[in-house]
């Protein structure tokens, strides 16, 4: 055929597109899913009175990203007439008064110093399977190749707090 | 001895005229060969309008389309200048295939054909220069001009190759217009998918497509996750989340077929790792990351080995 090869080149070095993501957008993508979760356990939980003054904390223990994600995604968004304030902490020690604390994998050893101090206070949300029976009260798991999570009903009915219809209906397990 | 060649030329032109059957002499045909072999080819067309009109008999022969589509063709090369809109090409086509359809004994077969190939290149080209986001239709309606023609011209010529390249170019411009539309409209990604999955159906181990569905499906599942509004109501959020995972599931086996057809190429293989990450498979994601890691080390120690000089030192 006649086609001359100038022309050919023209259609094959045409830019390929590129992949979006890779590995760094995926864990982007995983905290961007994760800090929707958060905002709507803050959304869908039923908080007493005495939790609905003041700033409502989010608090994030060990995940630099996941704090950077939710800071820029939620700082100053209302939860009833509450403003969000995305806290991160460095160390264990620091955490107080949070509504809602993410923990890390990797800090979940954490979980029974925290819960000691922040008894009746705080929502914790971990990522460990087992982390329910620890303590937390809601926690992340992977289903289905999916972030999905399970709670704790029995130990929030404790801190007088009521989870929502809609979180019941969605966690994957209840204890 | 220029008006003696002149003269045997319009000769040449006009003796298969009456060897065609063309019994009657019709000056105004023989006056538009006069003009077209003088390079007058608008004052050759209006001559041959004339024989039409004048000498009825003329219109059933081969040989008067035939000359009439070479008038044609001239005034789309020299006047109309191979311009894309020209209306002297597409004349010129249905003038030349009249003469094919004409001609039982094929006494013009051979000129006419090419002809029409010469065009069919033309619409060719005319879809490369018409690629865009712009003018893509355009691009189509040639591409398609293209093809109907050359399929008439030469039936046994396979199209495959033109097709897929043609394909892969045009879902090139609907990937780049999904990536550009802030509301990532889903038909251009549909556009785009469709065209590679031709080319697959022609050829099912092609690389550039096999990679090019894997990114679209893998890019449409993260374009599910980062265009989610932060307070989006709790059941459209895990509706999205579904979405993108069925998408990364179905960009793998696109990925990994092209793994197998270039097992070195560290795009394909950071593909499927993202793939594995963003589906939580830690381990699969860990084993491509390795491979990867691998691979860039030999590309390392290729860059590293010692090299020959290509010049003496010493001159």
């Amino acid at each position: 055929m006649l086609i001359s090869l100038k022309i050919v080149s023209m259609f094959l070095f045409f830019p390929m597109i590129t992949i979006v993501g890779q590995v760094d957008d995926a864990t982007k993508a995983h905290n961007k899913i994760k800090g929707i979760y958060m905002y709507q356990f803050a959304k869908l939980i039923n908080w007493p009175k005495e939790y609905r003054s003041g700033d409502f904390v989010i608090g994030v223990y060990g995940d630099e990203e996941l704090y950077q994600q939710m800071h820029s995604a939620y700082t100053d968004k209302l939860i009833g007439n509450q403003k969000i304030k995305v806290n991160r902490y460095i160390s264990s020690a620091e955490i107080s008064n949070c509504h809602l604390l993410y923990l890390s994998d990797n800090k979940s050893e954490s979980l029974i110093k925290i819960k000691k101090k922040n008894k009746t206070k705080t929502i914790i949300v971990g990522q460990q399977e087992g982390l329910l029976d620890k303590g937390a009260a809601i926690n992340f798991v992977i289903k289905d190749s999916r972030i999905k999570f399970e709670i704790n009903k029995t130990s929030v009915d404790k801190q007088g707090l009521i989870f929502g219809q809609t979180l019941i209906k969605l966690a994957s397990n209840i204890l | 001895m220029i008006a003696k060649i002149k003269i045997i030329l319009i000769f040449i032109f006009f003796i298969p005229m009456i060897s065609s059957g063309q019994g009657k002499y019709c000056i105004y045909q023989f006056k538009a060969l006069k003009a077209y072999d003088d390079k007058d080819y608008l004052v050759a067309k209006a001559y041959m309008d004339s024989a039409l009109v004048t000498c009825f008999d003329i219109k059933e022969n081969a040989y008067t389309w035939h000359v009439l589509g070479f008038i044609y063709y001239d005034i789309y090369k020299n006047i109309d200048q191979k311009s894309s809109t020209s209306l002297a090409r597409e004349k010129t086509i249905e003038v030349i295939r009249k003469s094919i359809e004409l001609d039982t004994i094929s006494e013009f077969e051979r000129t006419n054909k090419k002809v029409l190939i010469n065009l069919a290149i033309s619409y060719w080209n005319n879809s490369v220069t018409h690629l865009d986001t712009i003018n893509y239709e355009k691009a189509i309606s040639f591409y398609n001009s293209y093809t109907e023609l050359y399929s008439f011209a030469n039936p046994e010529y396979r199209l495959e190759q033109s097709e897929i390249i043609f394909s892969q170019a045009l879902a090139k411009i609907y990937e780049k217009k999904f990536e550009n539309t802030l509301s990532k409209n889903e038909d251009y990604f549909n556009s785009a998918v469709k065209l590679h999955k031709k080319v697959l159906s022609l050829d099912s181990l092609n690389y550039e497509s096999n990679m090019a569905l894997g990114k679209l499906y893998y890019n449409l599942g993260v374009v599910y996750i980062f265009t989610l509004e932060d307070d989006i109501d709790m059941f459209k959020f895990i509706e999205a989340q579904d979405k993108a995972v069925d998408n990364f599931k179905i960009s793998l086996p696109y990925l990994k077929t092209a793994y197998q057809i270039q097992p070195n190429d560290k795009e394909t293989i950071t593909g499927i790792a993202g793939v594995y990450h963003q589906l939580h498979e830690k381990e699969k994601f860990m084993t491509y990351m390795n491979l990867l890691e691998d691979i860039k080390s030999k590309d390392k120690e290729k860059d590293t080995e010692p090299k020959i000089n290509k010049e003496p030192r010493d001159k």
